[in-house]
């Protein structure tokens, strides 16, 4: 009984003494990344005799790389960073010695490797070794070698950042042709360039519906503004007119109806069309003009331009409750908003000292900042699927060209849309013609 | 017999009552878990007084007597600054003479300048001092201005104006701080870590209660370094995840080892926040064994630029 008694003691003691003596860790928080990209590196395309021996696997490394030079939240490495050159003797992951990637600060490595027509490409986190995107793609040809490359990038892409709308969308915009203008699609790295309109005049104001089928534009010409409306599964367009002179700015809603700036008293309201084209009451009338809407992804929202206060600004209108809100109060002229899908950013372009410049506002936060720097003029911001990319219409390298950006106000990079004047870009979700 | 049995019987559970419910209260008292979010920078400065008795700070006096600065900090300096030799046999007589000049001021600044006293020294009329003056060596000099210094403290803590207190105490403590940060390369925490108080300070909130400040401070320090290690894409901060990594450091400052003890469901992203840790590979060394393990929560949290 005794020696019961004393074990339980005993034993209760050294629990309390034992947890008493264990050390208190401290916790600390880290409130986001100081470095906002990533060091992603591509490894030498390897073919059956050793790197480079593959022209096929050199041309999608090539592509790749270029590709990576899009995305502004990663940096591409060079080999000369590393040390000791190629630390890789083959494709996996055993093959490689990712010590030296890891003292280059190195987060993510690419291998590619080529053989006859095949390509396969994998891409490793370094520090923990794991296989993150591996994948391999059968009778690729040179020509096809951008698409694929475009491909496998949509798919790192997401698995880093679960979002793929930059690789996954289409651009329309208007482009000059034969002294009009005309629209124009292609991916947003500027890949299966089509004109998609002849109806001549001056085609510009695209928009995409939610669905990528279909793109409504305003058509200008001698017989005054039309409604443009261009079908993905017919391959061709419809012009349509209404009463009043203008009819500018058609925008898609989410559900599909046509939101456009008309004039049917005598001044521009934005009226929303049903199925059979007709106008139901203003969306937000006002005695000044009202033009350029633009929708967040649930329909709800509505950003648009209006001088009903003097000069051009940007307002919100709740839908719901029918109420319309100043959103800009810095400048005399706020023009051509777009409304980020989940409703809370605003881009739009801004005249400026120095030209138009683009400018974002967080909804949430109320703050607001610049996001493009010139020079020359920069115009039409639209933002892409994810809410992320802006592009814009820019003339700082002389003619007018699209630009893409992203909300931060990261280095704008130009898409290639080939000769000839490019401008308001829509993004949509639609993968590229062809 | 069956009397004597409960008797002890009795006891006994009186006893192993009596142990539960006071181990029950240690347990407590030790384990206070720490609001990092109460503002308690300003006991930092009060836990850097190297006491002289390493005990002290266990019990706590150190860090709940403030005024006790004075006396324990000219010696400890001296200590740090020179090797003193045994006390000096030849005469003492001109020590009198530069406690007048040097009372006014206790700093650091005062006791560097080997020079003066010997300066004011010459001045005074009196023959005997000059032979006195050649036998001291500098180190003897300055031993017996800090003594005197002390003293004349002592007595202005006794004599003087509040006023007057305040400033000497002001001194002490900037003279101190200049001391701990010159021999410990500016580090505040590491200074207070190593010192006789830091051992106070290990027991956090628990002995003195002047260790969470250091904590927090070294803590701060090290976040900032891990954190300029950190990458990861801006891209889709909606998601705001949070991993908890913990990070074992050795004594010299070296991280051995991070390790995911919560992940955020993203093995992406708790990579990052591994890579971040390791690449960071030094931090300054923790002042004591609960710093050398810490837990840093990574948050990627979605806000503009």
């Amino acid at each position: 009984m005794k020696r019961k008694t004393w074990l339980l003691t005993c034993l209760l003691l050294l629990l309390f003494t034992a947890d008493a003596g264990a050390a208190d860790i401290m916790s600390f928080d880290i409130f986001g990344p100081a470095q906002n990209k990533v060091n992603i590196l591509v490894l030498p395309a390897r073919g059956p005799g050793g790197p480079g021996t593959s022209a096929l696997a050199t041309s999608f490394s090539n592509q790749v790389q270029n590709d990576i030079g899009y995305l502004p939240f990663m940096h591409l490495a060079y080999m000369n960073e590393i040390l000791g050159g190629d630390p890789s003797k083959g494709l996996k992951a055993d093959d490689i010695d990712f010590k030296p990637l890891q003292l280059g600060r190195i987060d993510f490595v690419v291998t590619i490797g080529g053989r006859g027509q095949e390509i396969e490409a994998r891409v490793y986190e370094t520090y923990s070794r794991k296989l993150l995107v591996g994948k391999a793609y059968s009778q690729v040809d040179e020509s096809g070698v951008p698409h694929v490359a475009d491909r496998f990038c949509a798919q790192l892409m997401r698995v880093l950042t679960g979002k793929s709308g930059f690789f996954d969308s289409t651009l329309a915009f208007s482009k000059r042709v034969n002294g009009g203008k005309e629209l124009f699609t292609a991916s947003a790295l500027g890949r299966g360039l089509t004109q998609i309109t002849r109806d001549g005049g001056f085609n510009v104001s695209p928009s995409w519906s939610k669905d990528g089928g279909r793109v409504a534009y305003t058509n200008i010409s001698d017989k005054g503004h039309r409604l443009g409306i261009w079908s993905r599964a017919h391959r061709s367009s419809q012009l349509r007119k209404f009463p009043g002179n203008v009819a500018i700015s058609p925008t898609f809603a989410p559900d599909g109806r046509i939101a456009i700036s008309l004039s049917l008293n005598g001044h521009a309201d934005i009226y929303m069309l049903d199925a059979n084209m007709n106008t139901g009451p203003a969306l937000a009338p006002s005695w000044g003009i009202s033009v350029s809407p633009s929708f967040d992804l649930t329909g709800r929202k509505m950003v648009f331009c209006s001088g009903r206060l003097g000069g051009p600004q940007i307002f919100l209108l709740n839908r719901d409750a029918g109420t319309v809100q100043r959103i800009t109060y810095e400048g005399t002229y706020n023009t051509r908003p777009s409304l980020s899908p989940d409703g809370r950013f605003v881009v739009f372009a801004r005249l400026t000292g120095d030209g138009q410049r683009i400018f974002i506002r967080d909804l949430v936060a109320n703050q607001e900042r610049q996001i493009t720097f010139g020079p020359g003029n920069d115009e039409d911001p639209s933002f892409d699927p994810d809410g992320y990319f802006v592009s814009f219409a820019s003339t700082r390298n002389g003619g007018t060209k699209i630009f893409v950006t992203t909300r931060y106000g990261d280095a704008a990079k130009q898409i290639p849309t080939g000769p000839g004047d490019a401008m308001a870009p829509a993004w949509g979700v639609a993968p590229a013609l062809d | 017999m069956q009397d004597s049995r409960r008797g002890t019987g009795f006891v006994l559970s009186l006893v192993l009552h009596a142990l539960l419910v006071t181990a029950g209260v240690l347990n407590f008292s030790f384990n206070r878990s720490v609001d990092m979010d109460k503002p308690m920078y300003s006991v930092d400065l009060v836990s850097l007084n190297p006491s002289e008795d390493p005990a002290e700070g266990e019990t706590g006096e150190a860090a709940g007597g403030p005024p006790t600065l004075a006396e324990g900090q000219p010696q400890e300096q001296a200590a740090a600054a020179t090797p003193i030799p045994p006390p000096p046999a030849p005469s003492a007589k001109p020590v009198p003479e530069p406690k007048r000049d040097d009372s006014k001021l206790i700093s650091e600044k005062k006791v560097d300048e080997k020079k003066k006293p010997e300066k004011k020294e010459e001045k005074t009329p009196p023959a005997p001092p000059q032979p006195a003056e050649k036998k001291l060596s500098k180190e003897e000099l300055l031993k017996q201005a800090l003594q005197d210094v002390q003293k004349d403290v002592k007595d202005k803590s006794k004599n003087a104006k509040p006023t007057a207190k305040a400033d000497s105490g002001k001194d002490a403590v900037a003279g101190e701080l200049a001391a701990l940060r010159k021999s410990r390369g500016g580090n505040i925490f590491t200074a207070g870590g190593t010192g006789p108080g830091g051992a106070g300070g290990g027991k956090g909130t628990g002995a003195g209660g002047h260790g969470t400040g250091i904590a927090s401070v070294y803590g701060g320090i090290v976040t900032q370094l891990i954190k300029i290690h950190w990458r990861n894409s801006t891209f889709g901060r909606e998601d705001n995840l949070v991993a908890t990594l913990e990070i074992n450091i050795d004594a010299q400052g070296k991280i051995t080892g991070a390790r995911v003890v919560k992940s955020s469901g993203n093995q992406i992203f708790d990579a990052s926040a591994v890579r971040a840790a390791m690449e960071t590979q030094n931090v300054p060394p923790p002042a004591n064994k609960n710093l050398a393990t810490l837990h840093i929560n990574f948050n990627l949290q979605e806000m503009l630029k």
